[in-house]
Parts: C-alpha cells; structure tokens; sequence
C-alpha cells in the first residue's frame, strides 16, 4: 500500500502531470467563472482530448478541471452576485454584500481558503474509508450492486423537489435511453432500428456535450448583452485577501461542520455540491452566534458554503471508485472519462487499479490548490471573460462541443447525437427535467439491467432480500423515497396547527 | 413567455413522452423473456407518469386562461431553430471539410449573420477560432480529428 502510496506521488510530481494539473485548474476556473458552465460542461468538452493521453494524466488533467469550478464560480458570486455553478448560489448572500462593502478581497480570500481546505477535508475523509471501501467491496455481489443502482436512481426522485414528477419522468427517459443497444445479458438487438451505430447504445460522450454545452450556448446567445449585467462594475482588491484566508481559523468549528455536511452528501449518489452549499449555509445560519448578520455581509456565510461545495467533491468520490455509482453529475462524466481509458470504476477497480484511485485523490487536493493560486492571483482578470458579448462565447462553445463530440469516435454520427441531445436538453432545461437525473439514469441503467439478471440467474429474487447488505439498501431506498413526503406532510401540519 | 403557451409546449412534450413509451412497449414484446422485462416494466412507468404529468398540464392550461400571467423564459424557440439549422449546415460542413476550415465558417455565420455582429470583428474571431483549434488539435495534442 505505501509502495503505491509513494509510486503515486511520484507519477502526480512530474513536470507533465504537474502542468496538466495547472492547466486543468485553469480552465475549470474559466469554466466556473463562466455563468451556466460547470464541471459538467469542462468535463464533457475536456474529454475528447484526453483520448491520445496516458490514462494517469487525463484523470489528473479532468479531476482538476472539476475540482477547480467550484472555487471559479465563488468568484462570481462574490464579485458580480452571480452564482458561476449552482454549487456557488448560497455565496451570493454575503459574498457579494461584503464587496458592496468594499471588501471583496477578504472574501475571494475566504472562499478561497474555504474551497483548498474544504477539498483537502473530503479528500482525507475519502482516503480514511476507501481502505474500508476495500472490504466493502468483497461483501457485494450482484443483488447488492442491483440495490446500489436502485437507490442510485431513487435519489433522482429528490435531486429537484420542486419538480419531482419531472424528474422522475426525465430519469425513466434516460433507462429507456440505456436499454438502447445489444442486450448485456442475451445479447439480443433492442431500439436499435436497424443502425449498427447503436448496437453499443447511446454514447455518453456526444450525449452529456449536447445536453449541457449546446443548450447552455443557445441560453448564452438567447440572453444577448454581456455575462455581468452589473454594467461592468467588477471590484477587485487583494488588501483583505490574507484577512480572509485566517477567517477560516477563526471559525474552524463551522468549517468542520460545513465541511462533513458537504462530504456526506456528496457520498449519496445524485443530490451533489447544489444542495451542499444550501444545507451548510442553511446550517451555519440555525446553529451560529448571532444569526441576524447573516445576509449582510458576514464572513462565515461565504465559510460554510465554500467549504461544503468543495468537501462534496471527495464524498462523490467514493461511491465512484467504489462501486461505480457517481456521487453527482461530474462524477458522472468522470466515469464515463474512466471507461474510455480502459479503467472500470467500481468493486475491482479498487483492486486492480488502485493507483488510479490515489492519483485521483491527490490530482482532486493539487487541483484545488493550483485552482486558489491561480484564482487569487489572477481573479480580477479572470473575471472579465464575463464582460464578452455572449454572442460571441456562444459559436465558441458550439464549435467546441461539437469538435468534441466528433473527436470521441472521428465519427459524424457522434455530432449528430450531440445535436439532437443539445435540442433535448433546450426543452427540459425550458420546460424544468432534470437533465442530471437523465445522466444518472442512463449511467446506471446499464448496471441496473446487467446485476438485475445475473441475481436472477445465480441466487433467485430471493436474493434481493435474503442478503443483509441487499435488505438494507433495499430499506435505505424505501425510506429516502418516503421520508420527504412525511416530512412535507409533518410541515404542514405544524403550520395548520 | 405566457403559462398557458408554455405548459401548452410543454404538454406537446409529454404526448411526444407518451408516443414514445407506447412505442417502446410494444417493441419490448417482441424480444425474449430476459431482454424484455425490464424495458416494459420501465415503460408502463414512463407511460403512467407521461399520462399524469400531460393530465396536470391540461389543467393548468384550462385554469391559466382565465388568470393568465407572464413567465420569464431564457431562450426563444426561434433561437434553438435557427442554431440547430446552422449545427446541421456544420455537421454537413465538416463531412466535406476539415474542422479548422468547416468552423471559422460556422462561427462568422454565426456572428454575421445570426449575431449580426460587425464584419471585421466576426472575422478576426473566426479566423482566430480556426487557428486556435488548429493549434490546439493538431499541433499540441496531436489528434488526427
């Protein structure tokens, strides 16, 4: 274990895998910054480009590049009161009250700190269980995998509460979508109306680039003007940034706290960094001295998210390596990076591969590092890419994309699927599906399926239920599905009371 | 954007929703037991919830009428129309060209024509994108795109 601890280190501190870090770091910034763009967007457009590199050095150059939006979009946040990722939107609330109060320096400063230590928090937190993670592997079996992607799935159902009808249709959709192709258990043809191109089902490449690039650069376009509509007001001052980065000392307790809130829900697979940083703000807030200066401009609103938003990174982590399942949309992506590179997340990965789960671990704490470097230094820079037309990111993002989605297989049907996936994801980003739950859907359909049959052919549906670790996540799947409407009913009742 | 239009828009989504579980359903019975068994159960599902979800639209359009109010949409349909017909010319673009060429010719497009933006800066854009992709694909990372 210390040889590959150690063999590990030494494959992250070359010069190569150092640069592909720094760089990764850097347009994930860019990426963050950019309102509407996040890890999935850099990641599905970073990824065609990884095909001619060492598998070490893509993971290393894309677990940066999703490592390093979160802390991008904070900087929005705080600067224009623009959220850059949904992960960055409870940030607003005093981020952008304390530039007003002329002290974005000690904010950026914050967050920044916030971001390095809450990363480095989750990724401590996934070192001490991956070990664990190891012999948790050995107790599953198919009807444990089976029941994982089940409560996989049935996450879909609080991904979006607001829309919860629409998530479940946009989740069901995306199963459909993975039962496209040659049956993994009797090979038989299945929707692929006669074209050989979708025997191996709908690739999840050109898919994620068409529902995320494309229809964000048709919102872009949509939108006109600029990204800032702050008529180009971008504060900047590095005076306070070392008053910011000890704020996180002086609050040390609610960083822990915020911290462990976003490694935990980034572990359960599909709710991910968006609801992180409500429920840490939202927790600071009901738990913290003096609750009224919350919202004006106190230095431990921006603490309490930007550490959770970056803790959920090294939660999400673990059901990725471990079994294969993503903790939230970028892992999902991440997943998919993986398997083009010939590496199978999931049980033997953590066996056969097991560098590649270090390299990971320590690409995700240097790209959150290189990310604050490079952000505190060139943060007031940076942030005029949100002074570009968007008329002219748009055609940007577009040629990108699609460049992208062609250089996956160099085959034309690739772009195809990216634009009819980017008119998809125009509809339900319009109409409110959950575009995440169709990802998660599709990802996780396929081990659905595959573990479905194979309890069925060893151990019998029994198997389902005779299994401790089966029966458990069984329950554990009843209760999440049932739990928010008992709750909703429990606050209605006080309120009529 | 009005409610009413855009829940009608979308309740035409959900009978594309519906035509589609209909027609996955009926294409699962004529697979095997093992291969079909998951794909009807997940379409009747998909169906139940098309058929609900269509049902509550149509109630809020019949209710909307009568208090109709504006909602905030982030794109037109126009855009998506005009963008998806200039992503088709690209795609017909690049089977004949290669991508250093066929997108500075969808980005002045794009620019010029869709954007209307000034001639000489939706040049020097173009121009610069067919260069940095060039330098970016074939020179640095070598793929032979």
């Amino acid at each position: 274990m210390l040889d590959m601890a150690l063999s590990s280190l030494a494959e992250v501190f070359t010069f190569k895998s150092l640069l592909f870090i720094f760089l990764g770091a850097l347009l994930g910034l860019i990426f963050g910054i950019l309102p509407g763009l996040g890890g999935p967007q850099v990641l599905a457009l970073l990824m065609p480009l990884t095909f001619t590199m060492d598998s070490g050095q893509a993971i290393m150059l894309l677990i940066s590049a999703a490592a390093a939006t979160t802390f991008g979009g904070s900087i929005t946040s705080i600067l224009i009161n623009t959220p850059g990722t949904p992960t960055n939107a409870a940030t607003t609330f005093d981020g952008y009250q304390l530039t007003k109060q002329g002290r974005p320096g000690y904010a950026i400063g914050a967050a920044a700190m916030a971001s390095t230590l809450g990363g480095i928090f989750g990724a401590i937190i996934l070192t001490m269980l991956l070990p664990f993670g190891k012999n948790l592997v050995m107790l599953f079996s198919y009807p444990e995998y089976f029941m994982m992607a089940i409560m996989g799935l049935a996450m879909i159902a609080i991904i979006d509460k607001e829309h919860m009808g629409k998530a479940i249709i946009a989740g069901l959709f995306g199963l459909m979508l993975a039962f496209v192709g040659l049956d993994p258990v009797t090979g038989i043809e299945r929707y692929t109306f006669g074209s050989y191109y979708l025997w191996d089902g709908i690739q999840l490449v050109p898919m994620i680039i068409g529902l995320f690039a494309v229809s964000e650069a048709v919102a872009l376009f949509s939108q006109k003007g600029t990204i800032d509509d702050s008529g180009g007001n971008v504060k900047n001052s590095y005076k306070d940034v070392f008053d910011g980065f000890k704020s996180i000392f002086q609050n040390f307790k609610l960083f822990l706290k915020s911290s462990l809130i976003g490694t935990v829900i980034g572990i359960i697979p599909g709710v991910g960094g968006s609801v992180a940083n409500y429920v840490a703000y939202g927790q600071a807030v009901s738990t913290e001295k003096n609750p009224e200066n919350f919202g004006k401009g106190d230095i431990r609103g921006v603490i309490a998210p930007e550490s959770s938003n970056n803790a959920k990174d090294g939660g999400a982590l673990l059901p990725t390596l471990t079994f294969g399942i993503p903790g939230s949309l970028e892992m999902a992506v991440l997943l998919g990076a993986l398997t083009l590179h010939g590496i199978q997340p999931g049980p033997r990965m953590l066996l056969e591969n097991g560098n590649i789960a270090l390299l990971l671990i320590y690409a995700l704490v240097i790209g959150t590092v290189a990310s604050t470097l490079i952000g505190v230094i060139a943060a007031s820079q940076l942030t005029k890419v949100t002074l570009v037309k968007t008329t002219y990111i748009a055609p940007l993002i577009l040629v990108l994309a699609m460049i992208g989605a062609y250089a996956s297989n160099l085959m034309l049907a690739d772009v195809v699927v990216a634009v009819i996936f980017g008119i998809i994801g125009f509809f339900m980003v319009r109409h409110n599906y959950s575009r995440i739950a169709l990802v998660i859907a599709l990802v996780l359909g396929d081990l659905m399926q595959r573990s479905f049959h194979q309890t069925i052919d060893s151990v019998g549906v029994i198997g389902f239920f005779t299994r401790p670790i089966s029966m458990g996540l069984f329950v554990i799947t009843i209760l999440v599905l049932i739990l928010p409407f008992i709750r909703r009913k429990r606050g209605v009742n006080n309120v009529s009371s | 954007m009005s409610v009413v239009k855009l829940k009608k828009e979308e309740f035409i989504i959900n009978v594309i929703m519906i035509l589609i579980s209909v027609l996955t359903l009926w294409m699962a019975f004529g697979y095997n037991e093992k291969a079909r068994l998951l794909p009807i159960f997940v379409s009747i599902i998909l169906l139940i919830a098309s058929i609900y979800q269509a049902i509550k639209n149509i109630k809020i359009i019949r209710a909307g009428i009568e208090h109709e109010e504006k909602v905030e949409s982030s794109s037109s349909l126009k855009n998506i129309i005009v963008v998806t017909l200039l992503l088709i010319g690209f795609v017909i673009l690049l089977y004949f060209v290669k991508y250093y060429l066929a997108s500075p010719i969808f980005v002045f497009a794009f620019l010029w024509l869709l954007a209307k933006e000034k001639l000489i800066p939706s040049l020097i854009t173009s121009v610069s994108t067919g260069v940095g992709l060039f330098i970016l694909f074939d020179l640095i990372l070598k793929m032979n795109v």
